[in-house]
């Protein structure tokens, strides 16, 4: 919608485009961060601002690409929702989105942590 | 002051990966943990942009920077480029800032002309060794810098050998190889009108700008699209000291893995070849041996390799995959990586350190690509039948998974087929919305048209079965019930098998095993989920679809599209006769069969979700795609609503709109026929109460999504319908029911009036996304 074209005829042109480098990804498949996101995060705060515990997600096939996950994440959305096979993968990359978003310090605590718990299950 | 271009290994480090690749990063730091690392500097990736930038052309700041780069190598290894005493040789290899094995170009032994061939041979007293490495520098520079084929060098090695009556490369003596020596050059100079270059210089220029074109050769932009690595980011250029594998029995040449990269097992996983180049390895002309043999062979080298090995998997806390020479006993290493490795491989991999105590648990869940679990979620080719199998075409892997089946046409017959206990594979020039239920009940599904995003792969993709699209060499004859592919052909319940990872077709049944959450791959999951605070739902239309996600992990749906339901055929008939009504009765009269049906999809639901939080769109799409298309169902239609045929196309016709997408659809549907709003919130509220009733522990709070809003006012009309009836419902029977009114953020206008829009939506349950 806001790029102007849907799905079900953006397939006629956006092979040129990809071969013009004018778009590098499908934006059906992946979410275009830099435009669209910028709606996203828009309709985030703006909600927000009215109802502080509005729940938010995202769906579609978006839902189910760890780049688009990670944005998620970012913005600080409640869910995303993706088709059933694709939900291991979802989960993994919302550990990993997480990880990445993590303070620092946070991150060296669960270091040190998680390092000494399995030296000792393997004795 | 510029920019500086080009690092010595000693200035570089392991995180500087953007500016000096992979390979040069970590050169530099094995350099820098003291392993053996031949002496060598890298050019940058900026470098490879500025060639790009200036035309195709090495600027002179960059060539002059290199210049100095190689006066301090020269100093360093005690040998000079092209010099006729002490004579330096080079390789000159790529190597981005992700790996992209095998994607771009190498040459080696850099650096020999005529006259230092001849030192070479006099300082080794090795003749052959000397000619040797010529003859493969020039063939190696022919074809990765001149572009001529490298099918003709090896020709003229087999004249060679043929004429010897010898057939390993190894058997050739010192005079053949001066012989191929002279041959290569004599075509050289036949095919490019000039001769082979004998000044070192113009050697090292023309290899590292053909070093810089290869990062956009067709086969690196096609790893690159799938990789999802963008164009930008360049080459670097590794220009390093030779080590010689092929200098006698005492040296030689090999690959290996830390770990398993198929199974993930801790052991050393390699091969080498005594007294060989590299390219001998990969190329495959002699066989390799395994790297536990080199413990027999040279176990000093060996001892060292093993070492080698433990201190990078620790330097690096992840499986490493390296390149070694071995040059007179001595061993070089020449690469070190995280090696690429199976799904399978990276659970185990990942669990294993953790219980090692070599990394956390974070950086064990940072180890895993998450699309790589894709590959284990679907159910899998029996490996051992799959290798002796031959795909008879190759399209796009659209949906990943394997299916094995008898061929159907059309989906009443895969519907039928499926009921009769077949196992059926979907062909069809490609797929539309009513073919659904048809491709639930198949395997997977093959179309002749259609990309990635077509319908047939999204649908399928949600599914999660197989599909292969866009195989556009069959020709398919639907009156015939038969395709033709390659000349042959193929007929209804012919046995098909389609691997939808690798897009591969095949013209056999092949046996399939299923996929399942458990071992590594469960616990490692059980990490995950401990660590993210995003929640993960899914998208489901059906309760088996629901219950798959549960199985997999999912903690409610986002999103069940209920127009999905309506296709199905018990439903479709009541639909279009609410469609084509034309008064409120005759809708009323259509809603009121459609209302048990509709109940029961969401019970079917609830049940599958066990009380997780489900959200439910209301009728979204143009009512004209739920039309009737062919001539009986639109005369069955017809009869049954009183009306002709002619009248009946002409109602179907009106809904005709010129842009659907934009036209009366989502919450609009609803503005202008509450009635189909007040049935869906019937059949969601109904649903609710009873799967409640019915399991005391669980607490169904329905999420109802009212799509496509673009103004807080249409909202709020909808949702007062919505509310009115629902809690007529739930006073009538006196249950205790939460529920929640929501909607989609999809029109760019909702986004800019999302705070107007939450004092009515209690979630955006989606934010629309393109």
């Amino acid at each position: 919608m806001t790029f102007g074209f849907s799905r079900d005829d953006a397939g006629k042109f956006l092979g040129s485009y990809y071969d013009a480098k004018i778009y590098e990804q499908d934006p059906f498949a992946r979410l275009d961060q830099h435009g669209v996101g910028k709606l996203v995060e828009m309709a985030v705060k703006l909600g927000k601002e009215t109802r502080p515990n509005i729940k938010l997600g995202i769906c579609g096939e978006h839902g189910g690409d760890p780049a688009s996950i990670e944005f998620c994440d970012r913005v600080g959305l409640t869910y995303v929702s993706c088709s059933p096979y694709r939900v291991p993968i979802a989960r993994l990359a919302a550990a990993q989105a997480a990880i990445k978003h993590a303070p620092k310090k946070e991150e060296k605590k669960a270091v040190k942590k998680t390092a000494k718990k399995p030296a000792k299950k393997s004795k | 002051m510029s920019k500086k271009y080009v690092y010595m290994f000693a200035e570089g480090n392991a995180n500087m990966r953007e500016l000096l690749g992979g390979k040069g990063a970590n050169l530099a730091e094995m350099a820098s943990l003291g392993l053996p690392v031949p002496y060598g500097f890298t050019i940058t990736t900026e470098a490879c942009n500025a060639y790009y930038d200036d035309g195709k052309k090495i600027n002179k700041d960059i060539m002059s920077q290199i210049a100095v780069a190689l006066k301090k190598l020269e100093k360093q290894a005690g040998r000079k480029l092209g010099d006729a005493k002490n004579p330096l040789l080079v390789s000159v290899r790529s190597g981005a800032r992700a790996s992209m094995p095998g994607m771009m170009d190498t040459i080696l032994n850099l650096g020999i002309n005529d006259e230092v061939a001849e030192t070479i041979a006099k300082k080794t007293n090795n003749e052959r060794f000397a000619y040797d490495s010529y003859r493969r520098f020039i063939q190696m520079f022919s074809d990765v810098v001149m572009e001529l084929s490298k099918k003709r060098f090896e020709e003229i090695i087999d004249e060679i050998k043929e004429k010897k009556g010898v057939k390993l490369d190894t058997e050739l003596d010192a005079d053949d190889m001066k012989e191929l020596v002279k041959r290569f050059k004599a075509f050289y100079k036949k095919e490019l009108k000039e001769d082979f270059p004998q000044d070192t210089s113009v050697q090292l220029e023309r290899a590292i700008e053909a070093v810089f074109r290869s990062w956009n050769n067709p086969r690196a932009i096609f790893y690159r699209k799938e990789n999802d690595i963008p164009s930008s980011w360049g080459t670097a250029v590794n220009v390093q000291m030779m080590v010689f594998g092929n200098m006698g029995n005492d040296c030689g040449t090999g690959v290996a893995f830390t770990r398993n990269p198929a199974t993930g097992e801790k052991k050393l996983f390699g091969e080498f070849l005594m007294n060989a180049q590299g390219e001998d390895v990969v190329a495959g002309v002699r066989t390799p041996q395994t790297i536990d043999q080199l413990k027999k062979v040279m176990p000093g080298a060996y001892n060292d390799f093993v070492k080698i090995c433990n201190t990078l998997e620790n330097h690096y806390h992840d499986m490493q995959d390296m390149e070694f020479t071995i040059q007179e006993k001595k061993l070089f290493m020449l690469q070190t990586r995280n090696g690429k490795r199976t799904a399978t491989a990276a659970l185990k991999i990942a669990c294993d350190m953790v219980k090692e105590g070599k990394v956390s648990i974070d950086q064990a869940l940072m180890m895993v690509e998450p699309k790589q679990l894709d590959a284990l979620l679907h159910p899998q080719f029996d490996a051992e039948t799959l290798k002796k199998a031959k795909p008879i075409a190759k399209a796009l892997p659209a949906s990943p998974g394997a299916a094995c089946g008898q061929i159907v046409f059309n989906a009443e017959d895969a519907v039928r087929e499926h009921k009769n206990g077949k196992k059926v594979i979907l062909v069809r020039l490609e797929t539309s919305p009513e073919d659904i239920e048809g491709m639930a009940a198949a395997e997977g599904v093959l179309t002749v048209r259609g990309g990635m995003t077509s319908h047939a792969a999204v649908v399928a993709r949600g599914m999660g079965e197989c599909c292969v699209s866009g195989c556009g060499d069959i020709k398919i004859d639907y009156a015939k019930k038969q395709f033709t592919l390659n000349d042959k052909v193929y007929k209804e319940f012919d046995w098909l098998s389609l691997d939808g990872s690798t897009g591969n077709i095949y013209g056999e049944a092949i046996k399939t095993v299923p996929a399942s959450i458990s071992g590594d791959f469960k616990k490692f999951m059980k990490w995950a989920d401990e660590r993210r605070t995003l929640k993960i739902r899914t998208n489901a239309d059906t309760p088996k679809d629901a219950a798959q996600a549960l199985a997999f992990g999912a903690e409610g749906i986002g999103l069940v599209r209920t127009e999905h339901m309506f296709f199905q055929e018990d439903k479709i008939k009541a639909i279009r006769e609410m469609i084509v009504s034309t008064t409120a009765e005759q809708r009323k009269a259509a809603l009121e069969k459609v209302l048990p049906l509709q109940q029961k999809d969401f019970e079917g639901i609830y049940e599958a979700m066990q009380g997780n939080p489900v959200t439910i769109r209301y009728l979204d799409p143009p009512l004209h795609e739920f039309v009737p298309t062919n001539e009986k169902d639109i005369k069955e239609l017809a009869k049954e609503m009183g009306m002709t045929t002619a009248k009946l196309k002409q109602v179907c016709d009106d809904l005709h709109e010129f842009n659907p997408m934009m036209g009366h659809r989502g919450c609009r549907l609803a503005v202008t026929y509450p009635e189909i709003a007040e049935m869906q919130t019937k059949a969601v509220i109904r649903a609710a109460i009873k799967v409640n009733k019915k399991h005391p522990k669980w607490h169904v709070v329905p999420e109802i999504m009212i799509p496509l809003v673009g103004d807080v006012a249409e909202l709020k009309y909808v949702k007062n319908i919505v509310v009115k009836t629902a809690d007529e419902e739930i006073k009538k029977t006196k249950a205790n029911l939460e529920y929640h009114v929501g909607t989609m953020i999809e029109i760019p206008r909702a986004a800019l009036l999302a705070d107007e829009i939450a004092k009515e939506a209690e979630f955006f349950s989606s934010v629309q996304t393109t």
